[in-house]
């Protein structure tokens, strides 16, 4: 019994089956209902915990069809999942052996289940809802006598708003025939176009797609046990025997896995997921095998509601796993050479950096693994950044033109750069001229020959504090020097501030060494 | 209307404002009241291939006391280097209206084609005739025609020619001016200086980015190298500019 407070006063929002028994019903008062029945057990409601779980069952539902979504409380009524089981149904031996398949391993986890089996999604919730009461499953095949079927069913089987509903209630229609007999035009100036829309979809006049709450991959494989497994050997084999159908069928459409899916189904009902990337796209399925057991083995223990550890036990067994690849990309066919495979081949083999990068990306996690990227920044110690191996190898920047690298500077750099620029006296004439003497390290430097400058701006936008672990210091508009002294050793110096338009006249913009060129 | 660097009078002859939408990150009138401020007696106002502009300089120009000097900057679909073109005669000004009206007319709202056939082409009316004062913008990198570009429009067309240098502050500064030098020089026309003003004062350096992000369509962080590398498109005072060009009388 679930309860929540509504325009001041807290009423009930859900009651068990018991109590609807005792005479209450959802929207009585607390107050009232206390009254009713005093020894009454009250929980908070709590409406994201049930999408949520509504949503964890809808994924659990993707065990008989790609197809299912939860019907949420915007259609009115009572929440529920929908399944689209079209092609799906003889997989399980038929319509009503899924439906039965479906209604006994969820009444076996505690729930109560009212299934409606139909060929409109229409129906199909009417029926679930509003179907006879004593049976838990109903099933409406009408096929094109719709109007005759579900013309006894009360209006509030089509899934309408209760305004809409009160509406119709004091116009006297009580049942979809007396709705169906009205003329539309009226019915729309009424109440909207949504009572004919309901008609028609109910009738299967018009069409209406559910929306998966997952798209279906299109990679996907599964396997079912007539027992569950427990072993995590057993699970293991199954896996790699879905691995490898995968990888072939994968093999024949010359595509390889970038990012696969695991769903192990449990007996309680729960589903783990695995998701695992590569950073090439692969169909090895020893290599996949290999990423996947990473997390196999380290899939936490489920947390349960059982009793005793051998019920636990039980419950965390898999019936059915699913396996697939949510992202692909086109792989051709490879000659094998002759030679692959011998033991002292596997540094040549072209794919081993990537298998590697793949395995430590799981086993230390996708965001500890990283490689260089180069980034599109005036500031010499911005250039370079690290992404997630992982990711795609191209991160979107600036539309440049293809031959253009990224990593080639526009601008000579040297090829050595300080990680910190470091402070140095120099000589120079004002305003922005290039030094004619640098000391670094006690060493006074001579410059002979000078290039510059060049002026880069600080980037406004970036907080200091976002900054912090990358920039040097304070950031001011820095002036770069090409600079060479006597010995015909070149440096990269710059000067940190304009004297036109520094802050502090008694703080002059100090010299920095930020790289050589050799 | 030439640039003496010597002398103390400057004009900044290069100069975008607003209405050039989403480059230009200043008003008219606070260009003009800046480039008074700077003791400048013009200022230019050369919006890339429109003279809406000009109306807002010429009012601004007039509350700040100095004079306005109107043009266009000519920027032609088919790589030809863009050109500042200068009216100094009314016939001028409605030669280069009739050009901008071609132009536009010729591309979809908001934009004008323009090529180096409007430029040369013998009955083109637009450069014939006296008037017109055209300052070719030496490009980041002149590529190996830029010459004989120039050449061909000293020796075609009948207006006064020039060419413009800036400091971009990338480094190459002093090789580049060097080399510009030596081009103008090789060409026979006269160098002037300029410093591609899109807004007055270097604070709105800022502006200037988040405009182009948004032409750009993309985020500040993203933007990279579309950016400009510093905040020397303001105006600047003759002074700063003589030195900047002391090498080039």
């Amino acid at each position: 019994m679930l309860a929540a407070p509504e325009g001041g006063a807290t009423r009930l929002s859900a009651v068990t089956l018991t109590a609807r028994k005792a005479g209450l019903f959802p929207g009585q008062t607390l107050a009232d209902a206390r009254a009713l029945s005093p020894e009454l057990a009250v929980h908070d409601h709590d409406p994201g915990g049930d999408a949520a779980a509504l949503d964890a069952l809808a994924d659990w539902c993707r065990r008989y069809t790609p197809w299912a979504a939860p019907s949420g409380l915007e259609s009115g009524g009572a929440a529920g999942l929908w399944l689209d089981i079209s092609g799906c149904a003889h997989l399980f031996g038929g319509e009503v052996a899924m439906l039965d398949d479906l209604t006994g391993r969820l009444a076996r986890v505690g729930y109560t289940v009212r299934a409606g089996l139909a060929d409109t999604t229409g129906a199909a919730w009417a029926a679930a809802r509003f179907g006879r009461p004593a049976q838990a499953v109903t099933i409406i095949m009408a096929e094109g006598k719709h109007p005759e079927t579900l013309a006894h069913l009360p209006i509030a089987a089509l899934r309408l708003p209760p305004e809409t509903l009160d509406g119709l209630d004091r116009l006297g229609l009580r049942n979809i025939a007396d709705l169906a007999a009205l003329p539309r035009a009226g019915l729309a100036r009424r109440f909207g176009e949504l009572p004919a829309r309901r008609l028609d979809q109910a009738f299967g006049q018009i069409d209406e797609p559910i929306s998966p709450r997952a798209p279906a991959p299109v990679w996907r494989l599964r396997t079912a046990f007539p027992e569950a497994l427990g072993r995590e050997e057993d699970i293991a084999a199954a896996v790699r025997n879905l691995a490898e159908a995968l990888c072939n069928r994968l093999a024949r459409a010359e595509h390889g896995a970038r990012r696969l899916e695991l769903c192990l189904y449990r007996v309680a009902g729960r589903v783990d997921t695995i998701e695992a990337g590569t950073s090439r796209a692969s169909r090895d399925p020893d290599h996949l095998m290999r990423l996947l057991k990473e997390q196999l083995d380290r899939l936490p223990e489920p947390p349960t509601s059982a009793p005793d550890p051998l019920s636990a036990a039980a419950e965390a067994m898999v019936e059915t796993l699913t396996l697939a690849a949510i992202g692909t990309e086109p792989l051709h066919m490879t000659q094998t050479g002759i030679t692959t495979g011998l033991p002292n081949d596997t540094e040549r083999d072209p794919d081993a950096l990537e298998q590697l990068v793949d395995r430590l990306s799981g086993r230390l996690g996708a965001n500890n693994v990283r490689r260089f990227s180069a980034r599109e920044s005036y500031l010499p110690e911005r250039v370079q950044t690290s992404t997630p191996a992982l990711a795609d190898k191209q991160p979107k920047t600036a539309a440049n033109t293809p031959s253009d690298s990224p990593w080639k500077p526009a601008l000579p750099r040297p090829p050595r750069l300080l990680t910190r620029p470091e402070l140095v006296e120099a000589v120079a004439p004002v305003p922005d001229d290039p030094p004619v003497m640098f000391r670094w390290h006690g060493h006074l430097h001579r410059i002979t020959r000078a290039e510059g400058p060049e002026r880069i701006a600080p980037e406004w936008w970036r907080t200091p504090d976002a900054a912090a672990g990358n920039t040097i210091l304070d950031d001011d508009t820095r002036d770069y020097y090409r600079v060479e002294d006597e010995d015909g050793r070149r440096f990269w110096l710059y000067r940190n501030g304009l004297y036109d338009r520094h802050r502090n006249a008694d703080d002059p913009p100090k010299w920095y060494l930020h790289g050589f060129f050799g | 209307m030439t640039v003496d660097a010597f002398s103390p009078g400057y004009v900044e002859l290069q100069v975008t404002t607003n209405f050039t939408f989403l480059q230009g990150a200043a008003h008219p009138e606070e260009l003009a009241a800046q480039a008074a401020v700077l003791g400048h007696d013009a200022v230019a106002v050369t919006d890339h291939n429109t003279l809406a502009g000009v109306v807002r300089g010429h009012l601004g120009a007039k509350t700040a006391g100095i004079r306005v000097i109107v043009g266009t900057r000519l920027n032609f679909a088919d790589g030809t280097p863009s050109l500042l073109c200068l009216p100094t005669d009314l016939t001028a000004y409605s030669r280069l209206s009739r050009l901008l009206t071609v132009g536009k007319r010729r591309a979809e709202k908001a934009q004008c084609r323009l090529s180096a056939t409007d430029l040369f082409s013998p009955d083109g009316i637009f450069a014939r005739g006296a008037g017109q004062v055209l300052i070719a913008i030496a490009p980041e990198n002149p590529g190996a025609d830029f010459p004989s570009f120039l050449s061909q429009m000293r020796d075609e067309l009948e207006s006064e020619t020039y060419l413009a240098a800036t400091h971009l502050y990338r480094g190459d500064d002093t090789r580049r001016l060097a080399q510009l030098a030596d081009i103008a020089k090789t060409a026979r026309i006269p160098l002037v200086a300029t410093n591609d003003a899109h807004y007055h004062v270097p604070e709105r350096r800022a502006l200037a980015d988040v405009l182009t992000c948004i032409r750009e369509h993309c985020t500040i962080d993203s933007a990279g190298h579309r950016l400009t590398l510093n905040a020397e498109r303001h105006l600047k005072p003759a002074a700063e500019m003589a030195r900047l060009f002391r090498d080039y009388p």
